[in-house]
């Protein structure tokens, strides 16, 4: 038996193609006959080798018109914390950032778990959608939930949460530096408002990540709850040296 | 080792230099009693005092039926995990249940030639010969992940040869003196394809982990480039970031 089906083989070689390419989002991919013709294959195999694409979130299939290039993702870095501004800006996104809500909570029993505070904290609670441009109108992709400890930012309302990045703010007014984070990552639905908020069904699934950003003294500065469309983010480690090995036989192949 | 040692003490040292140095590893079937009496003309009651002995030590595990083992150290050990923690990478998958075993069943495994996109992955040149090792993995009989490995076969010359269903990889990587060590690391989440569904057991669609990285040795050579896909009902990820 072969090791891999001749639609598999053909989605690898369609993904080294578009990066050799350089193919962006909306460009039209080739035709399933093109293809077909191209590789010696049935155009079934092409077709099979695309929806394989579709369901890694690569291409977009417009009923009637053809495959395409589907969008970039937020990408994350596994080792830097990077606000979100930073990150969209590095897929060559513009961003939004909406400020839904701003209240002042006090810890609860569940939070405290999360947060590793006790209950009865004071915590500025601040909701904010994060949107990037697509054509012509800003798209919704995250919803985060900050919880920052009063006591490490009082008065945090009166700056602008919209313009400014939270960790901007907190560095250049409060002096408090993001050294450190702890992340976990894992799947979720969406509730109603996430839903609604994010224009999605409620069956969908999104990704939650959430932690704890310290301090270099060791302080609690944030725990981040952000629910995120999944297909436009990566969580990502580079390795410049491997990156380079690659390059090396990329012309040749 | 003096010649004049007794005969069945001169064959448990042959055998813990072969597990020392690597040549049998951990969970590889050592050759049989027989074999072995024939390879060094001696008889098979010394052969058979010998491997008790090392079964009495710990360094074998006899399976009845079915032939002499080298012990794992340590059955609880993930390589998978524990090469991602070891070597500084950013992210775990932690299984749920802690202290859940996991084992490896082989889908198949064969030379892949001609992939351009497998050997960019791996650095190599258009004629070099890919080595392909399909696995599903298993936590206490749960389908944990299905994992496509692909390694450079120029380094792993014998590769065919090893049963990947009881030999870890990473020793294997480790004897040929190419583990890897340095990692890039990519996590998306995506909907599981009819094929990736059928090994783990799920609907077509569920949505599903989608690690892929790359692993060069100590001389950063690529020696490895793993897609694995998980089942998120038994995994999530753990990460540690730091400023700039």
């Amino acid at each position: 038996m072969k090791l891999l089906n001749k639609d598999e083989f053909l989605a690898n070689e369609l993904k080294f193609y578009f990066m050799q390419e350089n193919l962006k989002e909306g460009d039209k991919l080739p035709s399933e006959r093109e293809l077909a013709e191209e590789y010696g294959v049935q155009r079934v195999t092409v077709r099979s080798a695309y929806q394989i694409l579709e369901e890694e979130g690569i291409v977009e299939n417009r009923t009637r018109s053809g495959h395409y290039m589907g969008h970039g993702r937020i990408r994350t870095d596994l080792c830097q914390i990077q606000s979100f501004r930073e990150k969209a800006k590095s897929l060559g996104m513009d961003s939004e950032n909406k400020l839904l809500a701003f209240e002042l909570v006090e810890v609860d029993k569940g939070l405290s778990k999360k947060i590793k505070l006790p209950i009865g904290t004071v915590l500025n609670k601040i909701t904010r959608i994060r949107k990037v441009r697509r054509e012509e109108e800003m798209f919704p992709v995250a919803i985060e939930y900050a919880y920052i400890p009063e006591a490490m930012a009082e008065k945090l309302m009166k700056y602008d949460l919209e313009e400014r990045s939270l960790f901007q703010i907190l560095s250049q007014e409060y002096g408090r530096v993001p050294k450190r984070e702890e992340q976990v990552v894992e799947i979720v639905y969406a509730d109603e408002f996430e839903a609604r908020t994010l224009q999605v069904d409620q069956r969908t699934t999104l990704v939650m990540k959430e932690g704890i950003t310290y301090d270099d003294k060791g302080n609690i500065l944030q725990f981040l709850h952000t629910v995120m469309k999944k297909d436009w983010v990566v969580f990502e480690q580079g390795n410049d040296r491997i990156r380079q090995k690659m390059e090396e036989v990329a012309h040749g192949l | 080792m003096d010649y004049r040692m007794p005969l069945y003490i001169q064959i448990q040292d042959i055998i813990i230099k072969k597990i020392e140095e690597r040549i049998f590893l951990p969970g590889e079937m050592i050759p049989s009693e027989r074999k072995m009496a024939e390879t060094y003309g001696v008889n098979r009651m010394t052969v058979k005092r010998a491997i008790e002995k090392l079964v009495e030590e710990g360094y074998l595990v006899r399976k009845p039926g079915s032939g002499t083992y080298v012990a794992k150290w340590d059955n609880k050990k993930i390589d998978y995990d524990d090469a991602l923690q070891g070597s500084n990478v950013g992210i775990t998958a932690m299984l749920k249940t802690i202290g859940v075993e996991l084992t490896n069943r082989v889908l198949g495994s064969g030379e892949i030639c001609g992939s351009r996109y497998l050997n960019y992955q791996l650095g190599l040149e258009k004629d070099k010969t890919v080595f392909g090792l399909h696995r599903v993995r298993l936590g206490d009989g749960a389908l944990f992940a299905v994992e496509y490995t692909y390694l450079p076969k120029h380094y792993f010359e014998d590769v065919e040869k090893m049963d990947f269903g009881k030999v870890s990889l990473y020793d294997y990587m480790d004897a040929k003196g190419h583990l890897p060590v340095h990692f890039t690391i990519r996590l998306t989440i995506c909907d599981a394809s009819a094929k990736v569904a059928g090994h783990l057991q799920v609907e077509r669609g569920t949505t599903v982990y989608m690690l892929e990285y790359q692993g060069a040795d100590k001389d950063y050579n690529i020696v490895e480039y793993t897609k694995s896909y998980m089942n998120p009902a038994f995994a999530e990820y753990r990460y540690n970031a730091g400023d700039a």
